[in-house]
């Protein structure tokens, strides 16, 4: 019996070609391929898998959110989440929203058919070397810190994150602090150097 | 950075000071020298005609003969008053002047035989002399054998003015640099928004087909015949699709070259470089990107890049947060301007509204434009779309030759000199001031 994999992956010549190297497999095939996260929640939906493979980087909409629908439209049905961006704290969230695994897109194909085969949400495992942020954020800062990212000031990011205009520019005040720099965009650009987040990304 | 400025300017000030001092000081000297060498030039022309007078003789002089001696050099400016006093004992008074109400003045001696002209009352008539004047003195027997003395008044305006202008400039030269390199710092690095791209494009495009590609040669080492056969492929099929991954990355890879190196003369290649970059960018939804971009051959090789990079940066701007069905790019030249406009029918951007979506990427924009003479112009909208316009003056292009090795003026910029460094002798456009351009005229 072969168990079925969902891809969802907008990167088109990454995920055609894991979908081929799934239906070489004897123990595995390619239900289905999602270009995006609509696509993906109706597929998921609709056929039967047994494993969901999801990228972070989707056209409409956060990988997480995806990450986190589909663990609890179908608890047993273990996620791997194969990411561009394989750091440390976009790990943790991933394992968070439910993922089973996190695996970066550079990883070889042996390594990522065997962690699709053992994904276990009871063990949930990470791809090892995975560098930790030189700078410790934590968890509000770096909320704060992708919301500038994209764009927003404080009073958005504020009313984004749910949190008082103060507490943002505390935020705010501190990350910059952090990264050692003086505006706001400074410490986007340094914090993208860092690895830290990724600009014109979610994350 | 509020500390630094304050402190530097507090330097700048002390050190404009103490050198003010100096030059003053030194001005001061250089005046009187000048003064007495001046008045010594006068005194030799004066001194003969005085000595024959007896100044303390009642009717003893010729005040008519006297004032026609001193009216060239008083029309001429070169001295602006004479006096001639009788010495007796400590005391001198004045027995003739051209200013005739000063006559009967009693003034001390003791002073320098140069000094600057005092405040008192025996001077009063001086206080309505044209800037500031020194008073030089010569010893002299009159006919009769009595001690006189002759007083020239001489103008040195220079002092004054020398040390304002020297005050001025040396504040402006020690401050400006300063303000100007504040002012023009840019937020970031100049290859910012090109190492960004890069990084991205590396990053979305080029490690991930990589990937796939590698995980097709996988497959073709290790999957067996009834693998293959139940997957309803060949290893010919396979390798065809290895084959079609790599040609399309090798031409991604070359397009991105392009933008970044671009092949001279660039303007030449501009609208397939422009058609490289949309391929490039091109989403999988069906957005329709339109383009309009002619052959320019005076496009200066430093403003190509910079456009291809705003182009691409607009676009991709008009890819992720307008929404659009289409984009239109067009570039026009006309008048000494090259404009470049990204027009999108999305849902449009109040460029006053509080940081729009992609704010970064504009900010890098903005600063690069600005470091390359372009300014960036977003038309106000709000749902009907946004059009976005990048405006390059073009400096008007004088021609001019340059010999190898020779300093020469270039254009209108007789400032700005430049040497040529090329063997041979070679024409150059030169024009705006900027580095880059420096580099373009003398390559």
């Amino acid at each position: 019996m072969r168990r079925p994999v969902l891809l969802v992956d907008d990167h088109r010549v990454l995920a055609d070609s894991l979908a081929l190297s799934l239906d070489l497999q004897p123990d595995l095939c390619c239900a289905a391929v999602a270009h995006t996260a609509r696509d993906g929640l109706s597929m998921a939906a609709a056929i039967p898998y047994a494993v969901a493979v999801v990228d972070l980087q989707l056209p409409d909409a956060d990988g997480l959110d995806v990450v986190a629908r589909l663990h609890e439209a179908r608890p047993a049905a273990p996620i791997v989440v194969l990411t561009a961006h394989p750091k440390a704290d976009l790990a943790q969230r991933a394992l968070a929203a439910g993922a089973a695994a996190f695996l970066g897109k550079d990883l070889g194909l042996a390594d990522i058919l065997a962690a699709i085969r053992s994904a276990d949400p009871a063990r949930p495992q990470v791809q090892p070397g995975l560098r930790p942020s030189p700078v410790a954020l934590t968890h509000r800062e770096l909320d704060v810190l992708r919301q500038l990212s994209q764009g927003r000031d404080a009073s958005r990011t504020a009313s984004t994150l749910g949190i008082s205009l103060n507490t943002a520019r505390g935020h705010i005040k501190s990350v910059l602090a952090k990264l050692g720099v003086q505006t706001q965009l400074d410490a986007v650009v340094a914090a993208e150097r860092l690895g830290l987040i990724t600009v014109g990304s979610r994350y | 950075m509020r500390a630094v400025l304050v402190r530097s300017l507090s330097v700048a000030v002390a050190l404009a000071l103490l050198m003010s001092v100096t030059v003053w000081r030194l001005a001061d000297r250089d005046a009187g020298r000048f003064a007495e060498q001046l008045a010594r030039r006068v005194a030799t022309a004066l001194l003969v005609p005085m000595a024959a007078q007896s100044f303390q003789q009642p009717g003893g002089f010729d005040r008519a003969v006297l004032l026609d001696r001193l009216q060239p050099f008083l029309a001429g400016g070169v001295v602006e008053r004479v006096k001639v006093l009788a010495v007796r004992g400590d005391r001198a008074t004045v027995v003739f002047s051209d200013e005739p109400r000063a006559e009967g003045l009693a003034e001390g001696l003791g002073r320098p035989s140069v000094a600057g002209v005092p405040r008192d009352a025996s001077h009063r008539y001086e206080r309505s002399l044209a800037g500031s004047a020194k008073e030089v003195f010569f010893p002299f027997r009159d006919a009769h054998g009595q001690a006189s003395r002759l007083e020239l008044y001489v103008p040195v305006d220079t002092a004054r003015p020398t040390i304002v202008v020297v005050l001025a400039v040396l504040l402006a030269g020690l401050i400006v640099p300063l303000i100007h390199t504040r002012s023009r710092r840019p937020a970031f690095p100049a290859g910012e928004l090109a190492r960004r791209d890069l990084a991205r494009h590396l990053h979305d495009g080029v490690i991930p087909e990589l990937a796939g590609a590698r995980m097709l040669v996988d497959n073709l080492r290790d999957a067996g015949d009834a693998d293959l056969a139940r997957a309803g492929v060949t290893r010919g099929e396979l390798a065809d699709r290895l084959h079609t991954v790599l040609s399309s990355e090798i031409g991604q890879l070359r397009t991105l070259l392009t933008e970044l190196v671009p092949p001279e003369p660039v303007g030449v290649h501009l609208p397939s470089a422009v058609d490289g970059l949309v391929d490039r960018l091109r989403p999988a939804s069906a957005l329709v990107i339109t383009t309009s971009v002619p052959v320019l051959p005076g496009l200066p090789a430093a403003v190509a890049p910079v456009l291809l990079s705003v182009a691409g940066e607009l676009l991709r701007n008009a890819i992720r947060h307008a929404s659009a069905t289409a984009v239109h790019i067009a570039v026009t030249a006309a008048a000494g301007r090259i404009r470049l406009t990204v027009a999108d029918d999305g849902i449009g951007f109040d460029p006053h509204a509080p940081v729009p979506a992609g704010h970064v990427g504009l900010r890098l924009v903005r600063d690069l434009l600005r470091e390359h003479g372009g300014v960036l112009a977003v038309a106000p909208s709000s749902g009907a779309g946004a059009t976005l316009t990048a405006t390059w003056v073009m400096p008007r292009p004088t021609r001019c030759s340059i010999l190898p090795g020779r300093l020469q003026l270039c254009g209108r910029n007789s400032w700005l000199k430049m040497r040529a460094t090329r063997a041979s002798s070679s024409a150059c456009t030169c024009g705006s001031s900027s580095s880059a351009r420096k580099r373009a005229c003398c390559r």
